[in-house]
Order: C-alpha cells, then sequence, then structure tokens
C-alpha cells in the first residue's frame, strides 16, 4: 500500500483542439467501418 | 455462475457454431444462421450471468477477454458471412472461438471480486469491447492472409478484396478502441496519451495496420509481401495484447497492468 497521495492539477489551453482532433479521428474510424468496402471491380489505377 | 459452469455453455454453443458451420458449406443458409446466432446468444448468456454474479464487467483478466475473443469470433464470422457469403467463414470462426475457450477451459485464471478503482468507469466495457471485436476480425484476416499464402492464391482477387474489408473493419474499431482510451486516459489519469507500454505497442499495432492498407494501395506492390505484412502485424497485436507482460521494460512500470 502506498503511503502517499499525490494531487495534480493539470493546466491544458490546447485541450479543446485536441478534443476536436480526437472526434475528427474517431469520425473518420466510423465512416471507415460504413463506407470502407472494397468492391468486387472497384480497383486502384494499374492494379490489373 | 462460474468459471465451473463455463463448460457446458461452452460445448451447447461450439456443437450450434459447427452445426452453423457444417450449414454453410452445404448452403443451408437458413440453418447457418439460426444455429450460430442461438450459440452466440447461450454463449452470450454466460457472459452475462459471469458479468452479474461478478458484479463487474467480465473484461479484466486475460482469461475474461478470452471469452469475449470466443463470442467475437462467430459474430464476426457471420457478419462476414451475411455480407459476402464466404462458406469457409464459419468453420474458421468456430475453430479458432473452440481455440480461446479451450484455453479458457483448461488454463482459467481466476480473480477476485472486486474490480480497482481506476476501471470502474463507464469507459471501461466499450474500451475493451471495442478492442476485443477489432482483435477477433483481425485474427480471421491472419488466418485467412496464412490460407492464401499456403494455398499459393496470394493474386487471387476475391481473397484480396475479402482481406481489406477484414482490415477495414478491423482498424475502424481498433482506432475507436485507441480513442476511447484517449478519452478515459485524460479523464482518469489526467493525459491521453503517457507512452506508456502498452500505449506505445498500440501505436506500433495501429501503423503497422496502417501501413498494410497504404501499402495495398500502390499501383506496383508485391500481394505476397502484403500477405506477410498481414502475419506480421498480427505479432505485433499479440504484443500489445499479452506480450509485453513478459518484457522487462513493462515489468511493474506499465499503468494497463492490473494482474496485482
Amino acid at each position: 500500500m502506498s503511503q502517499t497521495s499525490i494531487l495534480e492539477l493539470v493546466s491544458d489551453p490546447w485541450l479543446p483542439l485536441v478534443y476536436t482532433g480526437i472526434y475528427m479521428m474517431l469520425a473518420g474510424a466510423v465512416c471507415m467501418f460504413v463506407f470502407g468496402k472494397r468492391r468486387k471491380g472497384v480497383r486502384s489505377k494499374g492494379e490489373m | 455462475m462460474s468459471w465451473e459452469e463455463l463448460i457446458y455453455f461452452a460445448i451447447i454453443s461450439v456443437l450450434l457454431w459447427a452445426v452453423g458451420a457444417w450449414a454453410a458449406w452445404r448452403d443451408k443458409v437458413v440453418v447457418a444462421y439460426t444455429s450460430t446466432v442461438i450459440g452466440l446468444i447461450v454463449f452470450f448468456s454466460y457472459i452475462i450471468m459471469m458479468w452479474i454474479s461478478l458484479e463487474r464487467p467480465p473484461l479484466r483478466t486475460m482469461g475474461e477477454t478470452r471469452l469475449w475473443y470466443s463470442f467475437f469470433l462467430p459474430l464476426a464470422g457471420i457478419i462476414v458471412y451475411s455480407r459476402w457469403k464466404y462458406k469457409w467463414i464459419l468453420s474458421f470462426s468456430t475453430v479458432l472461438a473452440l481455440v480461446f475457450i479451450c484455453v479458457n477451459l483448461f488454463k482459467p485464471e481466476i480473480h477476485s471480486k472486486t474490480l480497482m478503482p481506476a476501471l470502474q468507469s463507464p469507459w471501461f466495457a466499450p474500451h475493451v469491447i471495442v478492442y476485443m471485436f477489432a482483435y477477433a476480425v483481425l485474427g480471421a484476416s491472419t488466418v485467412m492472409a496464412g490460407f492464401l499464402l499456403i494455398r499459393g492464391q496470394e493474386k487471387e482477387d476475391r481473397g484480396q478484396e475479402i482481406l481489406d474489408n477484414l482490415v477495414y473493419v478491423g482498424l475502424a474499431f481498433m482506432t475507436i478502441g485507441m480513442l476511447f482510451g484517449a478519452l478515459w486516459a485524460k479523464e482518469a489519469w489526467g493525459h491521453y496519451w503517457s507512452w506508456d507500454p502498452k500505449e506505445t505497442w498500440a501505436a506500433i499495432t495501429w501503423f503497422a495496420y496502417l501501413i498494410y492498407i497504404h501499402y495495398r494501395q500502390l499501383p506496383k506492390h508485391h500481394p505476397r509481401l502484403a500477405l506477410w505484412l498481414l502475419i506480421f502485424s498480427f505479432i505485433l497485436l499479440q504484443m500489445c495484447w499479452w506480450g509485453i507482460n513478459y518484457l522487462p521494460s513493462a515489468q511493474g512500470s506499465s499503468v494497463h497492468t492490473y494482474s496485482t
């Protein structure tokens, strides 16, 4: 058992921006799941 | 409900999944769906009863995460089957689920009842469940990649298409799991990313699958190398999942170690 407790105060002025980024990536992941399917016949250039 | 009862639920579930897998080979689509889904319900009811009797989600120990893995494999299998009607996928998922059930039956890791404070959070269940689903899908993609390599069919379009789709779904869920983890970490530890050994390996795994996806987009890529890349990525994933527990650098220092 630990004998000490540490109280930490964290100031993070960039937090809203980081959260925006995290939610954008979340949206990206959801989009990849929903729309990311590779369909038959759809091929990238030169991949024949 | 305890680990002792797992065997009864497991036998019924595996038998039902096996019937589903057999029905898929015989093109009995309705039987395949019904049997697999009933098997999933039986297995999930065991998980729920464990959840109730433990008074916490069964997600903390390796044994408990394997339980979810055994559940998600046939679930991922039936989703893939419903989407692309591959006859072999249910056999795959059943065998893999059986392997994990056997590990749990012969080597259960039984732990105490209470959840440590850091894990008592609403983020806990989504974070781990999403990851387990991603691992199950990526596990299926690894078996599929090995299958194509052994059969020498690495240039077969249909196989490549399944693999790409599995990796897209797997990476999507992996990303969601990681971001949920970041949001939770900010709340619990004060920072969303602290380069903990588990986080570092999660990042390595994430990049490995990202590299696979981008490599496959290159006009002149080698399909064989792409398959090996996928197998290698899954080895990295194993490091992240349980391998770090044996690494000297993670001994006692990882905030993701909850075994003591």
